[in-house]
């Protein structure tokens, strides 16, 4: 299953500070699980909360702590307003926690020294990509991070064919950006993204406005980039996306309030609708059966529904 | 709302990639053959030359390969107000000052040659000057935008003025020209179909109209702060820290071509300032 190609050329580094990297040098899942037992992102104890003139701060994020392995899949669920977006912020530096620690790379977030090797190592893709474009031109787009990072122009050329390569953009090379389709500017946000090299990207609702079509063949890439060593932290609304994660996190109004495998997670259904969660389609109908009397277990994938069906002793 | 619609559609500002040899040429040179056109087109008197510059511009824009419809679509919102200025000026010139010929004269209303002149080239520097500044811009990607302005603002970074900053920030506000135009749009259409708005009755009412502007501009300031905070997120996130040590994917590289270029513009400019000593028509 070679869909895209390995991320080889984003490894050369250069331009930013190398020893911070060595440890993931070798950014291949297998070995980075047996060498590294460090985590890549740790989270500890974050409050976070907006100030707002002349009122009560609010606070979106309430004791969260965390940890995030190198070349993990991890899934992030939450009704809106729960504080996923701003937990993103907070992991990849651009907010700066009102109480507790969150380091990257063992570099912490609250010092300015730091943030352009947390920014460069956690790539993170915000919601809406109308509002992030500066360039008028697709490459110039996905150039831009590493233009900042001063990475030389060779290997910039290099890191640009390579991202727009990873999100299936070569033809859209010279295309102003404003007029790709919405499917193709999610894609964009990633590749300007993916320029800048990152050991680990976050995806805030990035599927969120696309199509289905759209939709199934960025997850398609999402997994290939996974493959070839990336960590990544996709924030979802969907449920069947978060199925073929490692671990899920379910945030209610900031704080955390279930973690673990999906099938662990989706297993606790009710918890999961008073925090106003659906299961994933296949969940939701093994759910009706199940009320109807079918004790059919809890299979997440069709492929899950139709052993289950098979094992079902019908008497 | 008529007047709404088709903001989306403003060229000024956008950039139009049709591969000619004005697209390859180096982004400081445009800027200042740019400056010097404009220059020549608010310096020239009389028909002749004005017009003789609107179709230079012309040219230029048919060897960039830009559709010259395409451009002068961006008149098409302000035309209501072009054409009453335009009708205003006609009436109300006089007699001007030469003694000129007076080629209508009905009771207080005065229409004389210096005051038809005064339109017609009047109407031929707007146009000349869309035209220059569209040309600009769609023929130079905004990072060559940027690094073409920076550039020339270097005497202002020399005495401490974040010159990189002032370019980036005016190359993003050029894009962001038809984006702020949809969003208008929809507010305009948002509140039509919600009927914000009153329909004719009120149309030539000051007050109402006052409001309906209000109305739109108020939900559009929203709008535009949320998006700039989101953009200065998105650029912070890709590692952004001004202009200081960044590295450039298409660096400029000036030719021979833009040398010629550059010495075309000059003696336009030169041409016509000689010419306002003459008595052209
Ligand atoms: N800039 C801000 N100023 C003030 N309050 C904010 C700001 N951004 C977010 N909030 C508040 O913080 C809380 C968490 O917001 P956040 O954007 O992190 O939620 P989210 O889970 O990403 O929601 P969504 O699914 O809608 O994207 C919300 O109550 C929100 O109103
Ligand atoms: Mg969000």
């Amino acid at each position: 299953m070679v869909y895209f190609p390995s991320l080889g050329s984003y490894n050369d580094r250069d331009g930013i500070n190398v020893e911070a990297f060595i440890s993931l040098a070798p950014c291949r899942r297998e070995t980075v699980f047996f060498t590294m037992a460090e985590p890549f992102i740790k989270v500890e104890n974050l409050f976070y909360s907006y100030e707002v003139p002349s009122m009560e701060p609010i606070p979106a994020l309430v004791d969260i702590s965390l940890r995030i392995m190198p070349g993990e899949f991890l899934a992030i669920v939450g009704h809106n307003g729960s504080g996923k977006s701003t937990l993103a912020k907070c992991i990849s530096g651009l907010l700066t926690p009102t109480q507790g620690q969150v380091s990257v790379l063992g570099l912490n977030t609250r010092q300015p020294a730091n943030q352009r090797q947390i920014r460069a190592a956690v790539g993170l893709v915000l919601q809406n990509p109308d509002n992030q474009f500066v360039a008028a031109v697709v490459e110039e787009e996905v150039a831009f991070g590493a233009e900042n990072l001063g990475i030389p122009q060779d290997s910039l050329r290099r890191r640009v064919d390579q991202a727009l390569l990873d999100t299936g953009l070569q033809q859209e090379r010279y295309a102003n950006p404003h007029n790709l389709s919405a499917g193709l500017k999610s894609r964009l946000a990633i590749a300007g993204i993916l320029a800048i090299a990152p050991q680990c990207l976050i995806l805030d609702e990035s599927t969120a406005l696309l199509d289905p079509l759209s939709r199934a063949s960025l997850l398609l890439m999402l997994h290939e980039l996974h493959r070839s060593g990336l960590a990544i932290v996709t924030i979802t609304h969907y449920m069947d996306e978060v199925i073929d994660t490692d671990r899920v996190i379910v945030l209610d109004a900031g704080k955390l309030v279930i973690e673990g495998s999906p099938r662990q997670v989706f297993q606790q259904e009710a918890r999961l609708r008073e925090i106003g969660l659906d299961l994933p389609p296949v969940g939701q109908i093994a759910r009706g059966l199940r009320t109807r009397g079918l004790d059919i277990g809890y299979p997440l994938t069709v492929e899950e529904l139709i052993q289950a069906h098979q094992e079902h002793k019908y008497d | 709302m008529a007047s709404l619609e088709g903001l989306r559609h403003v060229s000024i500002g956008q950039y139009l990639p049709t591969g000619s040899f004005v697209h390859r040429l180096d982004a400081r040179l445009k800027l200042a053959a740019c400056v010097a056109l404009l220059a020549a087109l608010l310096l020239a008197r009389g028909y002749l030359v004005n017009i003789a510059l609107l179709i230079a511009i012309i040219g230029l824009v048919t060897a960039a390969r830009l559709p010259l419809s395409y451009l002068l679509a961006s008149l098409k919102p302000a035309l209501p107000f072009i054409v009453i200025l335009t009708v205003m000026q006609l009436l109300f010139y006089g007699r001007g000052t030469g003694g000129s010929a007076v080629w209508v004269e009905w009771g207080s209303l005065v229409i004389s040659a210096e005051g038809v002149q005064l339109v017609v080239v009047s109407l031929i520097r707007f146009i000349g000057l869309l035209l220059c500044v569209s040309l600009l811009t769609n023929t130079t990607t905004s990072s060559a935008l940027t690094h073409g302005v920076e550039w020339w603002l270097r005497p202002l970074t020399a005495i401490g003025l974040p010159g990189h900053e002032l370019a980036l920030v005016l190359a993003i506000a050029l894009r962001f020209l038809p984006i702020l135009g949809e969003e208008l749009e929809a507010i305009g259409q948002a509140q039509a179909s919600r009927t914000i708005t009153t329909g004719t009755v009120s149309r030539w009412h000051f007050m109402a109209g006052a409001r309906r502007i209000a109305n739109l501009i108020v939900p559009l300031f929203v709008s535009t702060l949320r998006r700039a905070d989101e953009l200065a997120l998105a650029m912070q996130a890709r590692c952004y820290q001004g202009g200081k040590g960044r590295t450039q994917l298409n660096p400029s590289n000036w030719r021979t071509a833009d040398t010629f270029a550059a010495l075309v513009a000059v003696a336009v400019l030169a041409v016509v300032i000689i010419l306002r000593h003459f008595p052209i028509p």
